[in-house]
C-alpha cells in the first residue's frame, strides 16, 4: 500500500474515533446539562426536566433553596460524617498495615485475609443497626462515623498493604539505628514515605462517605441531623413538583464531589483502579 | 530486642477493634438472627425466638420471594455483562491517540465518582412519561414506544439496568485502559509482520494481555450489581408489583416492616450469592496469559 494512502486512511480513521467519542459523550453530558438547565428556570417551565435552555435565569433559585433546605446545616453534617471517619481509617489503617506487613506471622496473615473479605462481601443493615444500638451509637452522628470507619477499613488497608510492601525495612531500621522508637519510627518516616497512597485513601475515603445514602437511611432517621444527601431526598419528597429546586438541591450536592475530583483526579484514578475489587 | 518492638502489636488494635465491633461482628450476628423470628411487630416489645430454617423456607417455598433471589443474580449478570463490553469498547476508543481523549475519559469517569441518589433522581426524570427520553422518542418519530420507563411492568427492570450500566461504564473503562496501556507494544509490531488482521490482534493479543483487568472488572461489575440498591431504592423501590424487588430492597422492605429476622436470613442469601459469584469469577479468569 503506498505510504499516502495509508495516512489517508489513518486521518479518517482518526476522524471516526474523536467523533464517535464525543457523540457517545453526549450520553453522559445531557443529563447533567438538564440539571444545571432546570435549576435555574421556573417551576411550570421544568415539570418535564427537558433539554431545553431557560427561558430566564433564576439564580434565585439557589437562595431560596439554601435557605428552606437548610444547605448549610446538612453541609456540616456531610462534611463532619465524611471527614472523621476519613482521618480515623486513615491514622488506624495506615498502623495496622505497617505491622501486618512487616511482622508475616500466621495470625497476622488471617487478619489480613480477614479485612480483604470485606472487599467482596456485604454486611448486613439490620445487624449493623442492632449492633450499633447495642453499643449506644444508633442516630447519632458520632455512630454513624464509626460505622462509615469500619466499612471504608478494608479498602484502606488493602491500599496501604500494597504500598507499604514496596517501601524496603532498611527505612525501618535507620530509624532504630537513630534511637526512636516504634511510634517516633513510624510517624517521622515511615508515614510521610506514605503520601501518595495517603492523598488516594483521603480522596476516595471522602467521596465515599459523602456519597453514601444506604447507610443514613437504616442509621440515622433525625431529620435534624441529616447529611446533605438526605436532606435532598427529602426535598424531592415534598416538592415532587418542583424539579427547578430539586435540580439546585442536586448541583448542591454534588458541587463538592466535583471540586474534590478536578483536584485529585490523578489520586482518585489511581486508587480506584488499585482498589478496584471493592468498588 | 528493639526488632521485636518496633513493629508493636498495639498499631493493628484500633483498626481491628474498629472492624470487629462495626464490621465483623454484624456479619456473624447475621447468621444467628437469620435464623430467629427476631421482629417489632408487637409494640414495646422486641423479640427473637430461634425457628431454626423457618425463614429460609418461607423464602424458598414462595415462588414471589424465591423469584427475588433469581432477578437480583439476573441483575448482577446483565449489568456486569454490559459494563464489560461497554467498557471495554471505550477503552479501546480512548487509547488510540487520538485528540481530546483525556477530556472524553474525564467525562465518561464523572458519572461513578457521584452518589447512585443523585443518579437515581435525574434519570428518574429523564424517564417518565413527559420526560426527556419520551420526548426524544416522539421526536425522531418513535411514538409507539413513548411510555413511562419505569412505572410499566414489563420495562422498570431493564430501565434500572440501563441506568446501572450508565453509571458504572466509565469506572470499568479506567481499569481496562490501565490494563490496555500494559501492554507491550512488540506484540503488536510481531502480529503486524505476521499479517495479523485488526480482529485477530485483538484476539490473539490484547484479550489474552488484559485478562487481569477482566478479572478486577468482573469481580467489580458483580460485587456492584449484585449489592446494587441506592439506585434501585430511589428509581423504582422495588415496584411496579415488585418487578424490580431485588435483594437489598426487600432487605430493606423487610426492615421497615419490623420483620429483622427475615431482613438478615435475606442478607444471608446476599452473602452466600456474593462469596459463589464472587469464587466463581476469580476461578474462570485468574489464569496466567503466558502460562
Amino acid at each position: 500500500m503506498p505510504k499516502r494512502k495509508l495516512s489517508m486512511t489513518r486521518k479518517k480513521m482518526h476522524i471516526l474515533q474523536i467523533s464517535t467519542g464525543w457523540i457517545l459523550s453526549l450520553i453522559v453530558i445531557i443529563p447533567f446539562l438538564i440539571v444545571l438547565f432546570n435549576s435555574v428556570k421556573t417551576e411550570n417551565e421544568s415539570i418535564n426536566m427537558l433539554l431545553t435552555p431557560p427561558v430566564a435565569v433564576h439564580l434565585e433559585n439557589f437562595v431560596t433553596v439554601w435557605k428552606i433546605g437548610s444547605i448549610l446545616k446538612s453541609y456540616r453534617n456531610s462534611l463532619f460524617v465524611s471527614v472523621t471517619p476519613t482521618l480515623i481509617t486513615m491514622l488506624s489503617a495506615s498502623m495496622c498495615s505497617y505491622v501486618l506487613v512487616r511482622k508475616q506471622t500466621g495470625i497476622n496473615k488471617f487478619y489480613y485475609k480477614l479485612f480483604a473479605m470485606g472487599l467482596m462481601f456485604p454486611v448486613s443493615m439490620v445487624s449493623v443497626v442492632k449492633v450499633s444500638k447495642m453499643f449506644g451509637l444508633y442516630n447519632s452522628l458520632p455512630g454513624l462515623i464509626l460505622v462509615f470507619s469500619s466499612l471504608i477499613l478494608p479498602l484502606t488497608v488493602f491500599l496501604y498493604y500494597g504500598f507499604i510492601r514496596a517501601i524496603p525495612k532498611e527505612m525501618d531500621e535507620a530509624g532504630i539505628m537513630d534511637g526512636a522508637n516504634a511510634l517516633q519510627v513510624f510517624f517521622r518516616i515511615l508515614f510521610p514515605m506514605m503520601k501518595p497512597v495517603t492523598s488516594t485513601v483521603i480522596l476516595l475515603n471522602f467521596l465515599n462517605c459523602w456519597n453514601d445514602f444506604m447507610v443514613p437511611l437504616y442509621l440515622l432517621p433525625d431529620p435534624d441531623r441529616s447529611v446533605i444527601l438526605q436532606q435532598v431526598y427529602n426535598f424531592y419528597g415534598t416538592f415532587t413538583a418542583s424539579w427547578n429546586l430539586v435540580s439546585v438541591t442536586i448541583i448542591y450536592a454534588v458541587l463538592p464531589v466535583v471540586v474534590v475530583y478536578f483536584l485529585g483526579q490523578k489520586y482518585i484514578i489511581s486508587g480506584m483502579t488499585a482498589g478496584a475489587i471493592k468498588g | 530486642m528493639k526488632h521485636k518492638t518496633i513493629y508493636h502489636w498495639g498499631f493493628t488494635v484500633p483498626a481491628l477493634l474498629l472492624y470487629s465491633a462495626l464490621f465483623l461482628l454484624p456479619v456473624l450476628l447475621n447468621f444467628y438472627y437469620s435464623l430467629t423470628n427476631w421482629n417489632a411487630v408487637r409494640l414495646m416489645s422486641e423479640s427473637a425466638k430461634w425457628v431454626g430454617f423457618k425463614n429460609y423456607i418461607k423464602i424458598f417455598s414462595t415462588p414471589e420471594l424465591s423469584a427475588i433471589i433469581l432477578r437480583t443474580i439476573n441483575f448482577g449478570l446483565v449489568t456486569t455483562f454490559f459494563k464489560n463490553i461497554l467498557g471495554l469498547f471505550l477503552a479501546l476508543l480512548l487509547n488510540a491517540k487520538i485528540k481530546s481523549r483525556n477530556s472524553l475519559r474525564a467525562v465518561f469517569f464523572l458519572p461513578s465518582i457521584l452518589s447512585p441518589l443523585i443518579i437515581g433522581l435525574i434519570f428518574g426524570s429523564f424517564f417518565m412519561t413527559n420526560g426527556f427520553f419520551n420526548q426524544l422518542l416522539a421526536g425522531i418519530g418513535l411514538h409507539r414506544f413513548v411510555h413511562p420507563w419505569l412505572t410499566t411492568q414489563s420495562t422498570a427492570l431493564g430501565t434500572t439496568m440501563a441506568v446501572e450500566i450508565w453509571r458504572q461504564t466509565g469506572f470499568l473503562m479506567v481499569i481496562y485502559l490501565a490494563g490496555l496501556q500494559m501492554i507491550d507494544a512488540v506484540y503488536y509490531e510481531a502480529a503486524d509482520i505476521d499479517g495479523a488482521s485488526p480482529w485477530q490482534k485483538f484476539t490473539n493479543v490484547t484479550l489474552p494481555r488484559i485478562l487481569p483487568a477482566i478479572s478486577v472488572n468482573v469481580l467489580l461489575g458483580l460485587a456492584q450489581g449484585l449489592k446494587a440498591f441506592v439506585i434501585i431504592f430511589v428509581l423504582t423501590n422495588g415496584g411496579p408489583n415488585s418487578s424490580t424487588e431485588l435483594i437489598s430492597t426487600i432487605m430493606f422492605h423487610e426492615f421497615g416492616k419490623k420483620l429483622y429476622g427475615m431482613s438478615a436470613a435475606y442478607g444471608v442469601i446476599m452473602f452466600v450469592i456474593c462469596a459463589f459469584f464472587g469464587l466463581l469469577a476469580l476461578k474462570i479468569t485468574n489464569r496466567n496469559p503466558d502460562a
